[in-house]
């Protein structure tokens, strides 16, 4: 072997240990780098759940389901299995408060007597989480049954609501 | 050993070219045995005698031919100038395969290249072996690295998404407080106890059934209008159980402490009605 060739030789051998640490470095700091994104790919996944959890389960059980029927007329065969009678009963507002969940604010007229007064506020203490009766007005008749204006809040489950539509009440 | 070696002319190789042709000497021998290890070390002690060159510029190698005489077995002995199988000798190559002739009969001899000990270890050839090896190891490595950068990618990228949803998550999220804060406030001031709390208060005050024009609730205030003024006693008992009471606003001092009977508003709040 003459000296050209071997001194070709050594270098090549050198060039490739330098090739082969340097590349070793690189994939050592690829799989720092990697190991890091993949922790930090698992935080996010795991926060998106939490947060995904806590947009579906809203700010509390549902009284009504709007997907079932409207949800005026619901509220108005509730009231009238209170003892009511019913002559009006709107949903006037809507404000998102969860995955397919709203608060809705209702407004209701009509005729009742007093047990069942005494009914609808003992119905609104068992449903608190889920209705707050907001203002209720009562007026005495001639036949023992008064003249009855109400708002109640209640969460109603609806579909296609998302909180990021919403405006604070 | 028998003195049968012969010079055999002309010298020549058939396959390292015209130059290395002219410089191999083929000698034949004949020995008492059928090693070729046993001959090379026979020759290597009679080197100086057989050798056509000077011992210290030549190098030698051995075939076996075959018997000849009862017990004797001829060999054949390549002498090549060691310059020559220097020069001969491709990069990190341990062995120079030359032609010879011998009696007309061409003979191919392996000479060990100078200056390398039967068993020494080729540092040249293991650092090729090694260079090439760590060749291997590059393109091997460097296919790695590119794959964990693809897969660095795809987890940026992946990881990118799923921020984008925490972003939009947490907006919901962050709306979705403000609106149940706004919910339990709403809970804590309009308890709906209150309606009841506050019917049974004016109907324990007053001893009974009592009659009311009307009321209302509203902003956690309960408030009614009695059909009747109430009596002194009620409206101490009602004062006692929280309710503020009010009526007719008195012309003088002197009437309001006459007339309370006239009292027939009254007025409570969930924090006073428990």
């Amino acid at each position: 072997m003459n000296a050209r060739p071997r001194a070709l030789g050594y270098a090549l051998a050198a060039l490739s240990a330098v090739v082969v640490i340097g590349l070793g470095v690189r994939i050592s700091g690829q799989l720092d780098d990697l190991s890091a994104a993949r922790g930090d790919l698992a935080d996010a996944t795991a926060t998106a759940a939490q947060l995904k959890a806590q947009a579906a389960a809203g700010i509390g059980p549902p009284l009504l389901d709007a997907r079932i029927g409207a949800p005026g007329e619901a509220l108005a065969q509730r009231l009238k299995a209170l003892g009511f009678v019913v002559r009006q009963s709107t949903l006037v507002a809507a404000t998102p408060a969860g995955r397919n969940l709203v608060v809705a604010r209702f407004t209701a007229e009509g005729e009742a007597d007093a047990v069942a007064i005494d009914r609808l506020a003992l119905w609104t203490g068992a449903n608190a989480r889920s209705a707050i009766l907001e203002s209720l007005a009562a007026t005495a008749g001639a036949d023992g049954k008064s003249d009855v204006k109400l708002e109640l809040d209640a969460l109603v489950r609806q579909t296609g609501v998302k909180p990021t539509l919403a405006r604070p009440a | 050993m028998p003195d049968t070696a012969e010079f055999v002319e002309p010298p020549t190789t058939t396959i390292e070219g015209e130059e290395a042709r002219e410089e191999i000497f083929v000698r034949a021998i004949d020995l008492p045995t059928l090693s070729v290890k046993q001959a090379r070390a026979a020759v290597a002690q009679q080197i100086d005698i057989l050798s056509p060159l000077p011992p210290a510029g030549v190098v030698s190698s051995v075939v076996l031919l075959g018997p000849v005489e009862e017990g004797l077995n001829r060999f054949a002995v390549g002498f090549a100038p060691r310059e020559l199988v220097e020069r001969m000798a491709e990069d990190g190559q341990r062995v120079v395969t030359l032609g010879g002739w011998l009696d007309e009969e061409e003979i191919l001899f392996r000479f060990d290249r100078p200056g390398l000990a039967p068993g020494e270890a080729d540092w040249a050839r293991r650092l090729e072996i090694a260079t090439i090896g760590a060749m291997c190891l590059a393109i091997v490595m460097a296919a790695l690295s590119l794959r964990l950068d693809r897969e660095a990618d795809r987890l940026q990228s992946r990881l990118g998404t799923v921020n984008t949803e925490v972003r939009g998550l947490s907006g919901e999220t962050a709306a979705l407080a403000r609106v149940g804060g706004a919910w339990r406030a709403a809970q804590a001031i309009r308890r709906p106890g209150l309606v009841d709390c506050a019917l049974g208060d004016i109907a324990k005050a007053s001893g009974g059934p009592i009659a009311l024009s009307s009321f209302s609730l509203a902003n956690g205030q309960f408030s009614a209008h009695l059909s009747q003024p109430a009596s002194d006693a009620t409206v101490t008992a009602l004062r006692a159980l929280g309710f503020s009471v009010s009526g007719p606003v008195p012309t003088a001092p002197a009437d309001a402490a006459a007339s309370p009977a006239a009292v027939r508003d009254v007025q409570t709040t969930s924090a006073d009605c428990r």
